[in-house]
């Protein structure tokens, strides 16, 4: 999985969501709790579905949850 | 740790312990061994029934978390089946080389006979089995 080059702002964001926990975050898109944390450490890349749906669940847009660098 | 993977390494567990314990009755152990074949063999029944018991309990209790599998689980677990797949594929292939090449293998000693491919094949499930929860597990750790 080449999940080096993105990162996020999902432990940030869930801070300013009223400190949202990982599994109700993880409840909110319908992942388990590991892969939010999986996501969070940069260890795992959701696909795109889940990535849109995780930053609907904060009322942002995709760029403002992950970002790509080379 | 997630359901997945406890799942995981219960089924991991109790593979290895019916191979084990299956490798013991049809060939046994060596001479020098055979004092702690009995209790070798009820170690891997003891292992095999507490990987079951465990697997029972985790599929009556039903925890916190909503969500019990999602892309990651199966991504992992695809990864799991690939592995296991090309093990099989490696083995089955030997065996049948061993089949139609019977002569030549005969000659290096290495020829089968019709129970002991029986034994292999199964060994071989077993095996793929293993490869496939290992693999799972590795992946669990690192992402």
């Amino acid at each position: 999985m080449s999940s080096h080059h993105i990162s996020n702002n999902i432990k940030s964001l869930r801070f300013h969501a009223d400190e949202m926990t990982q599994a109700e975050l993880a409840e909110k898109v319908g992942a388990t709790r590991q892969t939010i944390n999986a996501i969070e450490a940069a260890k795992y890349s959701p696909s795109l579905e889940l990535a849109f749906k995780i930053a609907d669940a904060f009322g942002v847009g995709l760029e403002e949850v992950f970002q790509y660098r080379l | 740790m997630s359901k997945q993977e406890i799942y995981a390494w219960t089924s991991l567990l109790s593979s290895a312990a019916i191979l084990g314990f299956y490798g013991i009755t049809v060939y046994g152990l060596p001479d020098n061994l055979a004092n702690i074949e009995s209790d070798l063999s009820s170690l891997f029944i003891k292992i095999f029934l507490f990987a079951f018991v465990i697997e029972l309990a985790i599929g009556i209790f039903r925890g916190k978390d909503k969500v019990e599998k999602d892309e990651r689980d199966e991504l992992i677990a695809g990864k799991g089946y690939r592995n296991a797949y090309y093990l099989m594929g490696v083995l089955i292939t030997l065996i049948l080389s061993q089949l139609i090449l019977g002569q030549i293998f005969e000659k290096a000693g290495l020829a089968l006979n019709l129970i002991n491919v029986i034994h292999v094949l199964v060994g071989t499930l077993f095996a793929a089995s293993i490869t496939n929860r290992a693999t799972q597990i590795y992946f669990y750790q690192k992402m």
